[in-house]
């Protein structure tokens, strides 16, 4: 049993309040902007090289230059081994990350985790949390000095250049430069997502790369196809008429699931955001000599709005988008979207084979994506990018032949799609996690019960590509929509820097913006109302964030 | 010779001096009644239905299914395999039943205590009492304190840090002082100890408080999620709350056509049969304590 020290009570304590927003209590010294420590630039820090694998897995599919994915229309039959031996020495290796699947059963009863332990030669001794309810732990594992070895960094967390500085090892001497070549799964991960986990002048975890093409306007292209309609609309009026002409309220179908997607200040995309895009404006933030502007304040978002707001007028928008609780927004304009029930739905493009597995229309069942079209004649319709990196992967400081010992079992786990380390670490043991169907990998329950709760996947991952198992078409329709999306699209001027007010009240800003685009759709509050929502924005806390986010920009150029 | 006989209509019991409610009302009434158990009752057979629906039904209904057209057990098949849920539904039913007994005891034994005025440390104990009524610990500090203790990833850290909860001692301490204090005096005449006295005069007449004292403990135990969300690592120890969670608040999309011969259940059967689950145990227990609870929730209430 432990005793309580007062120098380790105090240490958790003063760990806790970094969290908990008093950053300057660890500053050596601070900015007036109170940053807590001061932020060094982050320019000039040296990035891993990237070295692009050599005779690794042959997509069918290439990725491109600019930012495309590789697509696999099948798991390769013979996967390629493209490390030897085991990274491992046999110790214990902890992680803490957050997950989005049901618990999994635990390691004795676990075949799939035994087969990682014994392909990785650790004891994997994994810390897992629903995703709600990561922050909540992070704080716990942070006070109580209980951080594991590897701790997924999921979103950005308060004061976090603060936590990294008095927690975590600073990778840049391991990893930065020529360094990762000791790494080669490492190094063959682009150099766009390392920047995710750059503070304080350095390079602080590993990314888990995605992709940087945003949410997807999805379409039910056999009922279009059907229909005889053209999916691809020229124009905003004609984007209207498609609406029109999908809408049949007497056999309950709408063309728009939802109006404003709640989940937009998180990249979502519904109606709004839609027809934002289509109005080229920038996401969440314009960035132009040296000023940012928000969204909000853009002329364009107000006139989107009033869009919207006919729309939903006209009967196009699923009457009860707006009384389905915020967290199931999600299932519920996935069903409407299978059902039929509602044809046009925004979603994640990773959402793109599980709509395949859950529909029920049959085989002639197909979707793809919309491209936002210009609104008319004068306007330039953009698409928007997310962040590339989902997440980013810490180490806790500790000795360098640790972190080294760490190192090459990330190395491992980020092992490239189409090898037969990726078939291990994602799918598990042949004949009992999943099968060989139609010559492509078939996930067994078992396999999604013993694999999905552990999410080792966030603990280390090789860059992202397009594959929907036993959905080739899937995989084709992604690919050709990636390559019109992408090039069409725009970033988010403040992605991979930090503002310790957005970080602290974002989702309080957000309430406030989200509430009245609901109220004002819905007719509740007229759209005058949208100036005195933006000032309250500002006056809330908008402008501080902007003032740090511009900040950070200069310090970056 | 008698007349023809008048057919008595029974009319509906009332209290005496009132007159008795009308065919109308009566009617009105009903429906209402009828409502109000449907509004409880149609979730409830849904969440059933739900969980043996198939993909198709779930998906054409919108999510949530009140007359399954054809019964899929593929879902409790999901969940029930992996052994995870019925490990959890284990874990929760040792901890809640662990948990009341302890709970009680010492909820018990110190309201009594500090129900005898005079007693050793009387007024320090129940001013401390009071205080923790008033304030709570944050998260961080009770973390701190179970870590310290060596109860990270126990099962005693989801009992000890929530065994007393000082409304509940509130509650049994002004039961205990409402009780004759001739009884208790005459047991000690007779040479009972206190432990005696408590035991043998005071428990017995206060089934009802602790039964209702125990099932607040009860239900707490049963629902608690969150401190074994920070106390329990280790997630095969993690009790049928935090398991749930996972279900039903995690959506994360499955991807891929199932095996041949293999049915993936559709997300919200899955949640469905796990909150079947876990409300069962709680139906099987509680027609059982029901009359207790319905003496007991009035501990208090009427004095004299």
């Amino acid at each position: 049993m432990d005793t309580v020290s007062r120098r380790t009570l105090l240490r958790g304590a003063l760990s806790a309040t970094v969290l908990a927003g008093a950053g300057p209590l660890l500053a050596a010294c601070g900015t007036s902007s109170g940053n807590g420590p001061a932020e060094s630039s982050n320019t000039g820090v040296l990035l891993p090289a990237y070295v692009p694998l050599a005779n690794g897995p042959v997509p069918d599919l290439p990725a491109l230059p600019n930012g495309v994915l590789a697509g696999f229309l099948k798991y390769p039959a013979n996967p390629i081994s493209v490390t030897s031996g085991k990274p491992g020495d046999g110790s214990t290796v902890s992680a803490f990350i957050e997950t989005f699947s049901p618990v999994a059963p635990p390691l004795a009863q676990n075949p799939y985790w035994q087969a990682l332990n014994s392909a990785l030669g650790v004891n994997l001794d994994l810390q897992v949390v629903p995703g709600s309810d990561y922050s909540d732990k992070l704080n716990v594992l942070v006070a109580g000095s209980s951080l594991p070895d590897l701790t997924m960094i999921s979103g950005i967390p308060p004061n976090l250049p603060a936590l990294l500085q008095a927690e975590f090892q600073d990778m840049t001497p391991f990893l930065g430069g020529d360094a990762v070549k000791k790494y080669p799964m490492l190094a063959n991960i682009p150099s766009l997502y390392w920047k995710t986990g750059v503070y304080n002048g350095a390079l602080y975890g590993i990314p888990v790369p995605r992709t940087i093409m945003g949410d997807v306007f999805y379409y039910r292209a056999d009922i279009l196809a059907a229909k005889g309609l053209n999916p691809q609309p020229a124009s905003y009026a004609e984007f209207v008429t498609l609406c029109k002409e999908l809408t049949d309220t007497r056999k309950n179908v709408w063309a728009l699931s939802n109006a404003n997607n709640s989940a937009a200040n998180a990249g979502g995309v519904g109606t709004l955001q839609f027809i934002q895009q289509m109005l080229g404006v920038g996401y969440n933030w314009t960035y132009s000599d040296g000023t940012l502007t928000s969204t909000y304040e853009m002329p364009e978002t107000q006139e989107a709005l009033a869009r919207t707001t006919e729309l939903y007028k006209a009967g196009y928008v699923h009457p009860d988008s707006f009384s389905t609780a915020t967290t199931s927004l999600t299932t519920t304009y996935k069903q409407w979207f299978n059902a039929g029930s509602a044809i046009i739905n925004g979603d994640s493009w990773t959402a793109w084979p599980a709509y395949y597995t859950e529909n029920v229309a049959g085989p002639s069942f197909r979707i793809n994506g919309m491209m936002p079209p210009d609104y008319d004649s004068g306007s330039k319709a953009v698409t928007w990018q997310q962040n590339p990196s989902f997440s980013f992967t810490a180490f806790k400081k500790a000795p360098k032949s640790r972190i080294e010992e760490l190192l090459k079992v990330v190395n491992w786990l980020c092992a490239p799609f189409g090898s037969a380390e990726y078939l291990v670490k994602t799918y598990g043991v042949e004949g009992v996690d999943w099968v060989r169907k139609d010559g492509d990998v078939a996930q067994t329950q078992a396999g999604i019960n013993q694999s999905g709760g552990l999410s080792i996947g966030y603990v280390g991952s090789g860059p992202d590509v397009i594959y929907a198992a036993g959905e080739a078409q899937a995989t084709n329709d992604c690919y050709a929509f990636m390559k019109k999306s992408i090039p069409a699209s725009v970033a988010d001027p403040t992605t991979g820097l930090y503002s310790r007010t957005n970080g602290e009240k974002s989702a309080i800003l957000a309430g406030i913006i989200i509430d009245a685009v609901q109220a004002i759709i819905q007719g509740q509050q007229p759209l005058s109302s949208w100036p005195s929502t933006v000032k309250s924005w500002q006056t809330s806390g908008g402008n501080q964030v902007r003032s740090e986010f511009e900040e950070a920009l200069a310090k970056s150029k | 010779m008698s007349g023809p006989q008048r057919r008595k209509t029974k009319r509906p019991s009332t209290i005496a001096g009132t007159t008795p409610p009308s065919l109308a009302i009566r009617s009105v009434k009903s429906v209402v009644l009828t409502v109000c158990c449907a509004v409880v009752i149609i979730p409830f057979v849904g969440v059933i239905s739900t969980s043996l629906a198939t993909q198709k039904q779930v998906t054409d209904s919108g999510g949530f299914v009140l007359i399954p057209n054809q019964v899929s057990l593929a879902a409790y098949q999901a969940i029930l395999s992996g052994g995870v849920v019925t490990r959890a539904l284990g874990i929760s039913v040792f901890i809640t039943v662990a948990g009341t007994v302890i709970s009680l005891a010492c909820t018990a034994t110190l309201a009594y205590a500090l129900s005898r005025p005079g007693s050793f440390g009387h007024k320090p104990i129940l001013m401390l009492l009071l205080f923790a009524l008033l304030f709570t610990p944050g998260i961080i500090p009770m973390y701190l304190v179970v870590k310290y203790l060596g109860l990270l990833n126990s099962y005693w850290a989801l009992i000890i840090p929530t065994a007393v909860n000082a409304f509940n001692v509130i509650v049994l301490r002004a039961f205990f002082m409402g009780l004759p204090p001739q009884l208790i005096e005459s047991a000690r005449i007779d040479g009972a100890s206190e432990l005696t006295v408590l035991r043998r005069v005071v428990l017995p007449l206060s089934k009802a408080a602790l039964a209702v004292i125990g099932l607040f403990y009860a239900v707490g135990y049963w629902n608690a999620f969150f401190n074994a969300l920070l106390y329990i690592n280790d997630t095969s120890k993690w009790p049928l709350q935090m398991v749930i969670q996972t279900y039903v608040v995690n959506n994360s999309p499955l991807g891929g056509q199932p095996p041949p011969g293999e049915v993936i259940p559709p997300q919200q059967s899955l949640q469905m049969a796990v909150l079947v689950v876990s409300v069962v145990p709680i139906l099987i227990v509680y027609p059982f304590l029901q009359r207790h609870f319905g003496k007991g929730v009035l501990t208090g209430a009427v004095k004299g």
